[in-house]
């Protein structure tokens, strides 16, 4: 019988152990990758980089889509700040997925909306429309008001009521940089309309002055909740994105800012309601297109156009987010379980995706794993104290140092924080997340995976206190 | 087990060692950069009063700026330029950002810093530095990669006005149309009756279709002839390039040039026909407007309507609403007389 549970603990010990390994080396890899990329484009003049294709008659006009469902607190700061970007032409189309807030008499009282009669072209069925409205003060500005259907379903009407080639998917509650859409644009029309989404940067707004839809002073918020956020943010975006960008590998595009051709959306049905994690299920749809139908179209993660966004402060607002965050990559991969160390969908099925699958999805049982043959190991002596320890403080270190150098691709792109105080207050909590920020991450993860057997969709809601004064 | 601890322990001590290095670097990065840029910002301030001094007088010295402050003598004549229209002012910004820059651009583009490089062609471009059109020639025949650089090195020697970027491009296959069309519009206006010789006799299809758009966009009328006469070319990209010129143009001298376009198998070109037809207000194909109503493409059926509507009027577009034989037809008419909307549908 002991010898069973040597057994067991060794070839479980030995599959973390594998695991740890493997992720170590997976995130330096794609440090690697993306600081190449990085060190080359960092230092480019933004605005004379984009001074061209802010002025072109050939610009690409774009419609942007924001799904809204009550929203009453930041949709107006959000509408606001769109109709400030600095882009030759554009529409913002705002659709109220049915909230039952203030969301859709906010914006009639603040952009003097009135009811018109809207062409709308079927490409995606979704719930029924009730109004569309125009604003009389910025005639860019559309409102549709519709029956509940979820955000895919939003989404979904705004791509059928959208004018141009290319749309943008923003979230209600989101802020966008005023050279963002352009920044994001810019790749697209040197490609000659061969990139079919572009996914952009998000970063945390808490702490941070946003006066009348505009970045004014950039600052760290004081709750470590919120700084641990905003080094896991610059490692997701800045290691993770770009990295996997740079070979097409790029499975995700954040829902809350991206950029995409509209008929290739259309062409692969649209947003799929029913699950939770839409942006990366369509992604992942764009990408299965792309090697079923052998095209050379390319998804693309562009760390410069930022869209600023609020983040949760609570334990509680932060656990639901994880859960549907994690439940939403759980329904993906079941979904295209097809694609999965399938030869026929190339890297992205042998490889990409199989790494989302262990790493992202599964990281959470590997971890907690490890903590109970930890635990385990000490109460019954399979383990030397003195080992463990080391062992701990090493992962300690290590996951802080890869936190560090997502830290030193912000500073070589986009600097945004000013003071050495902001380094110095990121290197320190990069080092504590081991410690308190890491465990609970994993906990709320593993309860997404069993969310993904159990629960309903819904919109993700949360507690916002609005980010533009 | 002790060589696991010390393994371990090693490992420890390096990623330790490793974060305090970068912590410390990223530290005195910052702090250098921040102290630069309260400098360069303080000099800026200073010089710019002299700078417009100089600009609106009669003054033969240039004015002092410290050596090797290059960003400053950038943000300085950029930001100059970019509120003056004014011919004789940008004359002499540039003349002042030739003095103080052209060297240095120089060394830059003979520099191994690849972002250098290519900030430093975006500002030659803005200053027309074109005594510098050598060194960027001979930096044009030494770059490989498809990248920023070297579309960036065609536009600028475009906008310094040399011509034979468009060779260049010709012999470079990977090349796309829409970096021909920055080329073409950056060429200085003398040099553009050369252009257009040199694609009709010489250039590729890519390079007519990008004249093309460029002719349009510009709505070069003196190259209607151009236009016109690729209505009959025999690839199609070509005459859908060709009608969307003339929609731009707002002209054709002939009519009748878009009579077979009515009857094309190809959708763009019926769409296109019922722009130019409705964009002129031409009343005399009001029986074909009448039938693409009923086209099996939306957008057709969408500018058969505004033609009509233009065209033809209110009254038109209601009486086809009630009495067309096809429903998707009665419906769009229907729908362009609610129609409210002001955003413009674009079709590129």
């Amino acid at each position: 019988m002991t010898n069973i549970w040597n057994w067991m603990f060794g070839f479980l010990s030995i599959l973390v152990v594998f695991y740890m390994t493997f992720t170590a080396l997976s995130y330096i890899i794609l440090f690697l990758l993306s600081f190449r990329k990085v060190s080359r484009e960092g230092k480019l003049d933004k605005k004379e980089m984009l001074e061209d294709l802010a002025n072109s008659e050939t610009t690409i006009p774009v419609s942007i889509i924001v799904p809204a469902f009550n929203e009453e607190i930041g949709i107006i700061s959000t509408v606001r700040s769109l109709l400030t970007l600095q882009y030759p032409q554009f529409e913002i189309i705002v659709v109220d997925d049915g909230s039952k807030d203030q969301t859709l008499a906010k914006l009639i009282e603040a952009y003097g909306l009135e009811v018109i009669d809207y062409a709308i072209r079927k490409h995606v069925e979704t719930m029924p429309i009730h109004v569309v409205y125009k604003s009389t003060i910025f005639p860019n500005l559309v409102v549709v008001s519709k029956e509940n259907g979820g955000k895919a379903d939003a989404l979904n009407s705004g791509i059928n009521l959208s004018n141009f080639p290319y749309f943008c998917a923003i979230d209600g509650d989101s802020i966008l940089e005023q050279d963002a859409l352009l920044k994001a644009m810019k790749p697209v029309l040197a490609a000659d309309g061969n990139i079919i989404a572009v996914g952009g940067s998000i970063r945390i707004a808490n702490g941070t002055t946003i006066s009348r839809s505009k970045v004014e002073v950039i600052e760290l918020p004081n709750k470590p909740l919120v700084i641990m956020q905003i080094v896991e943010y610059f490692r997701a975006f800045l290691i993770g994105r770009l990295g996997f960008s740079r070979f097409n590998q790029l499975l995700i595009v954040s829902g809350a800012f991206g950029v995409f051709r509209k008929d290739k959306v259309i062409h692969v049905g649209g947003y799929h309601e029913g699950t939770v994690g839409e942006d990366m299920e369509l992604i992942v749809r764009l990408h299965r297109m792309i090697r079923e139908e052998n095209l050379s179209d390319r998804i693309e993660y562009i760390p410069d156009p930022v869209c600023w966004t609020e983040a949760p402060e609570s334990l509680n607002v932060l656990r639901s987010q994880r859960i549907r965050w994690q439940r939403g990559l759980a329904e993906t991969i079941y979904n295209h379980r097809k694609m999965l160390f399938n030869p026929k969908y190339g890297s992205v099925g042998l490889l990409t995706l199989p790494y989302f699958f262990f790493v992202e999805l599964l990281g959470a049982v590997f971890e907690f794993t490890g903590f109970l043959l930890i635990v385990g190991g000490l109460l019954f002596d399979f383990l030397d104290p003195t080992v463990v320890f080391i062992i701990f403080l090493v992962t300690v270190i290590y996951g802080s140092f890869i936190s560090s150098l997502a830290v030193l691709l912000e500073e070589m792109t986009m600097h945004k924080y000013p003071k050495v105080s902001h380094l110095m207050k990121l290197f320190f909590w990069s080092l504590t997340e081991s410690f308190w920020y890491r465990p609970i991450l994993v906990i709320w993860r593993l309860e997404g995976l069993i969310a993904f057997f159990t629960k309903k969709s819904e919109w993700g809601q949360m507690q916002r206190k609005g980010i533009s004064s | 087990m002790n060589s696991t601890l010390t393994f371990f322990i090693i490992v420890f001590l390096l990623l330790a060692f490793a974060q305090l290095i970068l912590l410390l670097f990223l530290t005195s990065k910052k702090l250098k950069r921040n102290k630069k840029d309260q400098n360069e910002q303080n000099i800026y301030k200073e010089a710019m009063p002299a700078f417009i001094h100089f600009l609106y007088n009669e003054q033969d010295d240039y004015i002092p700026l410290p050596p090797d402050e290059h960003h400053v003598a950038e943000q300085l004549f950029s930001s100059s330029m970019a509120i003056t229209k004014d011919e004789d002012l940008q004359h002499k910004i540039r003349e002042s950002a030739s003095f103080y820059l052209s060297s240095h651009y120089e060394k830059v583009m003979n520099a191994t810093d690849w972002s250098a490089r290519v900030n430093a062609l975006y500002y030659i471009e803005d200053f027309r530095m074109t005594s510098l059109r050598p060194v960027l020639a001979k930096r044009l025949m030494a770059v490989k990669e498809q990248d920023e650089e070297k579309q960036q090195l065609l536009r600028t020697l475009a906008a310094l006005g040399d011509v034979s970027v468009l060779s260049y491009l010709e012999n470079e296959p990977s090349i796309k149309e829409s970096v021909y069309l920055s080329v073409f519009k950056r060429f200085p206006e003398d040099v553009i009756p050369q252009t257009v010789s040199y694609v009709r006799q010489e250039g590729s299809l890519k390079a007519n279709i990008s004249l093309l758009m460029y002719l349009g966009l510009a709505k070069k009328l003196s190259y209607l002839s151009f236009v016109e006469e690729n209505l009959v070319h025999p690839n199609s990209e070509m005459r859908i390039q060709a009608l969307k010129a003339l929609f731009q143009m707002n002209y054709i001298s002939n009519v009748n040039l878009i009579q077979p376009f009515f009857y094309s198998e190809i959708w763009e070109e019926r769409m296109f026909a019922a722009k130019i037809t409705g964009v002129l207000s031409l009343s005399q194909f009001e029986k074909e407007l009448t039938e693409f109503l009923g086209d099996s493409v939306w957008w057709v059926r969408y500018y058969a309507a505004e033609a009509l509507l233009l065209s033809y009027g209110e009254s038109k577009l209601f009486e086809l609403s009630q009495s067309h034989p096809d429903q998707y037809a009665r419906n769009m008419a229907a729908q362009w007389l609610r129609l409210e909307r002001q955003v413009s549908v674009a079709y590129d």
